[in-house]
Parts: C-alpha cells; structure tokens; sequence
C-alpha cells in the first residue's frame, strides 16, 4: 500500500502541535500540569496488555517501550 | 548557595534542639535564641558555633530520618481477559477459524533496598486456548486446546538524586509448551538541562530463545531441510528523547532498531500452493530487522482535560510499511475519577513473502500465508476508568498495613479489515 507524502505531512502536523507553540523555560513551581499522572510520556498500565496482541496481531512493533519481537513464539 | 541558605534557615529554626534534632523539636522553643542578644561582639562568637551546630542538625536530622523512614512496597497487580476470533488461521494455511481465548495474570513489585536502589520483581501467567495447539494434527481449526505460559522478570533500579540520573538492568524467562526464552535487559535515563526539560531514555533487551519443533502431523516424515536451527535470537535498542516545550506541552520521540535472527518462521504454520496436494511449512528469511519511529504528544487542555496523541511509522526488510495513530482523552471527573476514551487506527502493507490460501507460486524462495503479515487497516475503540480510592487496611497480627492507591479498568474493541476481530478487558489495581 502507498501512502502519498503529502498524506504523511498533514499526519505528522496533525500529531505535532508543538510546531505551532512557543517553547518556554518551565521552573519547577510551574510543573504541576506537566507533572499530572496522565501527562507521563508512556501508555497507561491497563494498555499493557492491548500493546502485546497488537504486535502479534499486526506486522507492525515497538517504538512504545515495550519489546518488539522476541519472549515467545507468537511474533 | 540555595544549600547552604536552607542550612542557615534550618539552624535558625533548629537552635536550642541540637543534638535532638527534629524529633526533640518540643524542647526547641524552651532554649532562648543567643542570636537575640543585642551586644554584637556576641554575633563573632554566636555566628561560627551556629554554623558549626547547624550542620550537625542537619547530619543528625537526616541519619535520623534515614534510619526511620521507610519507602512503601509497591505492589501492581494486572488482570486481563482477551478474546478473538477469524476466519484466516495460519495455522491451516490461512483459512478456518481463529477463536482463540486468553486469561492473563501479572503481578509486580518494587522493593526499595536503600534510598536510591530498588528491585524488581515481576510474575506473569498467562492460560490460554490455542487453535494453533489444538490443530497441528488435523485439518480443521478449533479453539479447545489450552496452553500456559510463564514469565517472570527480576531486575534493580538505581537513582543518583545529586545528577538525576537512573540506570536498571533485568533478567528473566518464559515457559510455554513450544517456546522457551531468557532475556536481559538494562536502561539508562538521564537529563540533558539540569532543569530536565529535555531527557534522554536508552534501553537495550537480548531474547535468546529456543523453540520445541512441532511440525504439522502429515509433514513429520518429510525433510525439511531449511529447518537448520531451533534456536531465536532476537536484539532491540532503543532511544526516546523527551522534551517538555512548556507548561502544558511534553513531546517525546521514541526510535530504536530491532534485530532477530535464526527460526523466524512458526514450524507448524502449514502454506498450501497451487497444484500441490500437500501443505509445506512456513518459511521466512533467517534474519529480520525493524525500524519503528513513533511520536508521543501530550496536551493539558485545562479544565482537567489531557489529550495523549501517538503516531507510529513503522519499516522492516520483510517488505511491511506501517503507520499507527492513536488519540486518548484523560478527562477528570473529579480528583479521584478519570474517564478516558480511546481511539486507535492501523494500517499496513502486505510482506513481500505474504500470499493467502493456495496462492502460492511453487517456486517461491520465502512463503507464508500468516494473515498478520497481510495488507490490511484496522480500528481500536474503547474507554478506561482509573478511581485513586483512600483506602487502607492493617493487619494487627503482623502489624502490616497497605495502602490501595489506584483502581484501572479498560475495555477495547478492535477489528481488522479481514474481519478479525478481538476484546480485551483489563483491570489493574495499584497500592503499596
């Protein structure tokens, strides 16, 4: 299947919203949202188990901090 | 400079306590303060045996507070249930049923050592039914032979607070009754600002892994003269570099490269061909690589709203070109309930050594007819709940008491374009 580049280019500007806003120095007594539970740059504990069978389910693996292959016959 | 304040303040407010220190913080306030005296030759004198007591306070209160406080244990405990089913089993050459039913158990524990070292422990197993199993010796897929896998890990975790930085290491294994695995693993966290704003995560794993051959039951006598090892040896390492952009923005950047070698095909996935009456195995290159980049924004909306954006490209030389995109909103109810609604999408083009049932040209070199190496796009619908109760429980007998931190439930739907489909629930509780 070919994805065209255009196609990637919306994708990835869709997905970075960080190219449309100011960067600033965050002082620890202004961290309590990027401190929030939910704002951890990783899947939540209760998706640790849809993150395994959507790699054996699907050629595709890794780049979520879990393995991408290998541990057991199923990938 | 700052530790050096905090220690003139500290003594200030120690004074007339020492050698007590915290503990005896009743008795401070029945000394009278000798910075009080209005004669200032007494400051020359006053000012380097404040110092001086000071630091012994401070050396006092923290033996003491090291040697009384003790971090929590803590416990998480996971358990999912996962059912699916299809109509393109691999394992009768991608046709019959693919019914398959899973229990799954995981129990973790962090046990702190010292103040900057922690194990790890971790426990996983998983009972499930196989059509795989079930049908190596007949034709026809069905879903009632069962199999149990099971996993632990043990590692440590090591923190240096003076940099910041973290590194961990981890061994473990699996069991099941086809595969045998052991792995290594290790990490190494650190920021790259003192003001950790931007940080970098480089973690390694090695699986060496060894199958237990079973071939399909017409094939056994046959020669199978690829079959040249039983052995997999599967290397990742990978890369994520965070970057918190302001006070509601964090990006992170995850990449790394993967690298398997040996029996990467299944030996009991059967490949049927064009005008030949019997089946062969599965046969697939003996050395595979992948290259997954994926992207993770999350956005604090405000009004106690986070949404947790993820995208996924995704090569490798089996000839598979993936893009994963995944949208979550943490919506918080209240400060004790979080509601969240998912949405995944996936889709991906067929390995060059993919062919469905009886497609197969004879002279083919690698051949699989394995449906999860095939082209297709599928969707994830689901919604998690997490509650952070306040509840504790004591057991006087032993005077051991926990604490119940947080309860997680989550339930998904997926559905691929060739009409598998699957539903996972998982529940996880977390305390201490």
């Amino acid at each position: 299947m070919k994805i065209s580049p255009k196609k990637i280019i919306w994708i990835f500007l869709l997905f970075s919203p960080s190219l449309f806003f100011s960067c600033e120095t965050v002082h620890p007594y202004q961290r309590m949202y990027v401190d929030d539970k939910d704002m951890v740059l990783k899947p939540v504990p209760e998706a640790a188990y849809e993150i395994n069978f959507e790699s054996y389910r699907e050629g595709a693996a890794g780049a979520i901090g879990k393995k991408a292959g290998g541990g057991c016959g199923c990938n | 400079m700052d530790v050096i304040n905090k220690l003139m303040l500290l003594g200030v407010s120690r004074l007339g306590s020492w050698p007590y220190g915290p503990s005896g913080s009743s008795q401070a306030g029945n000394r009278k303060s000798s910075t009080k005296s209005s004669k200032p030759w007494k400051l020359f004198i006053a000012c380097p045996l404040l110092i001086f007591f000071t630091t012994n306070t401070t050396l006092y209160a923290q033996v003491t507070d090291t040697t009384k406080q003790k971090k929590p244990i803590d416990v998480n405990f996971l358990f999912s249930y996962y059912q699916q089913d299809g109509e393109h089993s691999a394992v009768t050459g991608g046709t019959g049923t693919q019914e398959l039913s899973d229990q799954s158990v995981k129990l973790n524990l962090i046990l702190p050592v010292d103040t900057s070292g922690n194990l790890t422990f971790g426990l996983n197993l998983n009972h499930y039914t196989s059509a795989s199993t079930d049908n190596i010796d007949n034709r026809k897929s069905s879903a009632s032979a069962s199999d149990v896998r099971t996993a632990w890990q043990l590692g440590w975790e090591q923190t240096y607070s003076s940099y910041q930085r973290a590194y961990s290491f981890s061994f473990g294994g699996s069991v099941e009754s086809d595969y045998i695995s052991t792995n290594f693993q290790g990490g190494w966290y650190t920021p790259l600002t003192p003001n950790q704003q931007h940080s970098l995560l480089i973690d390694g794993q090695v699986f060496l892994d060894r199958w237990v051959l079973y071939f399909p039951s017409e094939l056994r006598d046959t020669i199978h003269p690829f079959i040249t090892t039983d052995r997999r040896f599967s290397y990742h390492l990978s890369l994520q570099y965070e970057w918190i952009i302001n006070r509601r923005l964090a990006l992170g950047i995850n990449s790394g490269v993967s690298l398997q070698k040996g029996l990467i095909s299944t030996p009991f996935h059967r490949v049927y061909f064009e005008e030949e009456e019997l089946p062969r195995i599965e046969y697939l290159p003996d050395t595979k690589w992948k290259w997954p980049l994926g992207i993770r924004v999350h956005y604090f909306l405000g009004s106690g709203l986070v949404s947790r954006s993820f995208y996924r490209y995704y090569i490798d030389n089996f000839g598979i070109r993936a893009h994963t995109a995944s949208l979550e909103l943490a919506i918080k109810l209240n400060p004790r309930l979080t509601l969240s609604p998912i949405y995944r999408y996936h889709t991906q083009s067929a390995s060059k050594y993919f062919a469905g049932f009886e497609q197969h040209l004879a002279d083919a070199n690698y051949y699989t007819s394995d449906f999860d190496l095939s082209a297709f796009h599928s969707h994830k619908v689901g919604i998690g709940f997490r509650l952070l109760p306040y509840w504790q429980w004591h057991w006087k007998r032993i005077k051991w008491h926990g604490n119940l931190k947080s309860i997680g439930i989550r339930i998904v739907y997926y559905k691929r374009s060739d009409g598998l489909w699957a539903w996972t629930l998982t529940t996880a509780f977390g305390g201490s």
